[in-house]
């Protein structure tokens, strides 16, 4: 529940009263099949590849994020190589990892992020990639540097700053990208995301990203837009992974084919 | 550009379709190409005409409108256009060619 002020007008007066009106969700209940629909399919907004955009801005990168970045060599955007020439994760199947899942392949209508609550978690499910990855929000604290291994999907904790899931992260493998036009980052990135239902449809997040070896200061994302989608419990598990046999097989036929490698058909 | 050629094979996996094909020129030589579409979830979801394993079978004649490959002499191409036998087949959501092929990855 809500209050909300309710505007009368009688006659020669207006009346304004408040009374409790009852939204039609709950803030804290961020669990749905959801579609992005925001348009970058970046860490933040920078060129898009279909041409240049309004508030472009370039990533704040450290010397030695620079020369990282240099050396990722994507299949997408104004750096674009031909796969068979390019170094994407994805383009073996290695994992996408965190922040990557949530900004590169979620994509209306068929590549989905479900979220789903329990008691002390949160857990999100990628469709494309069949990943999934959970976020301890039981009170626990995040544990320090030192006492985690790095992973593909980082530590996660989350918490409730009034209506806003905040999920805090870090112990990153920095063997991923943080999105397909290849921005890099080190082990020692800390990932800070916002999650906000702003209605009963529609969830917004922003990511703060800290890494001092790869950018000169903290790295906000544009805001990523998601619209729930009701129809996608009805239909079967899709179940989108990514077959390494079947992408090696189609990097030898078709990539390297194009790129103009030795022709493996 | 615009290919005609007979398939010898179609893969309808992930990560993205693919079709064989034959292609005979002026002196009778053939070479053999290869064609990817868009992302399969895509062709599976998007496209509600029926895209399956079977769609396209060895001996089908087929007519593709593809981006010029990148690398000059490539034998691979996107498909921006599809007709399978005479048949049209749409290849983008919305029944037509792929967006912005011109621009896409290979």
């Amino acid at each position: 529940m809500r209050w909300a002020p309710l505007v009368a007008i009688t006659g020669a007066s207006t009346l304004v009263v408040c009374a409790q009106v009852a939204r039609d969700f709950d803030p804290h209940d961020l669990s749905g099949h959801w579609n992005r629909t925001s348009r970058f399919q970046t860490f933040s907004n920078v060129w898009s590849g279909q041409g240049p955009t309004q508030g472009t801005e370039e990533a704040p990168f450290t010397e030695a994020g620079k020369a990282r970045f240099e050396k990722n060599k994507p299949g997408y955007g104004p750096r674009a190589v031909p796969p068979a020439n390019g170094n994407d994760p994805m383009g073996t199947c290695d994992p996408l990892g965190i922040p990557r899942l949530l900004n590169t392949e979620v994509i209306s209508p068929h590549q989905t992020m479900e979220i789903v609550q329990v008691p002390g978690r949160m857990i999100q499910f990628f469709e494309w990639h069949h990943d999934w990855r959970e976020v301890f929000a039981d009170g626990r604290k995040l544990p320090s540097a030192d006492e985690v291994d790095p992973n593909w999907n980082g530590t996660s904790i989350g918490r409730w700053d009034g209506d806003v899931f905040v999920v805090s992260s870090l112990g990153f493998d920095d063997r991923t990208w943080l999105d397909k036009f290849g921005y890099p980052h080190s082990e020692n990135m800390r990932l800070e995301e916002r999650y906000r239902r702003r209605d009963r449809d529609t969830l917004e997040l922003t990511m703060t990203l800290t890494d001092p070896e790869t950018y000169t200061r903290p790295w906000v994302s544009d805001t990523k837009v998601f619209r729930i989608d009701r129809e996608k419990s009805k239909r079967w598990d899709e179940q989108i992974y990514c077959v390494p046999t079947e992408e090696y097989k189609f990097n030898q036929r078709v990539r390297d084919v194009a790129g103009g490698k030795e022709s493996k058909q | 550009m615009t290919i005609a050629g007979t398939v010898t094979e179609w893969e309808f996996i992930n990560p993205h379709p693919q079709i064989y094909f034959d292609v005979k020129n002026e002196t009778g030589e053939i070479a053999h190409w290869a064609a990817e579409l868009l992302p399969t979830p895509s062709m599976m979801k998007n496209m509600k005409v029926g895209w399956s394993r079977t769609t396209v079978k060895p001996g089908d004649q087929i007519v593709l409108v593809c981006n010029p490959p990148r690398v000059a002499g490539a034998k691979a191409c996107l498909a921006k256009e599809l007709k399978v036998n005479g048949k049209d087949w749409p290849v983008a959501p919305g029944g037509g060619g792929v967006p912005g092929a011109a621009k896409g990855k290979q």
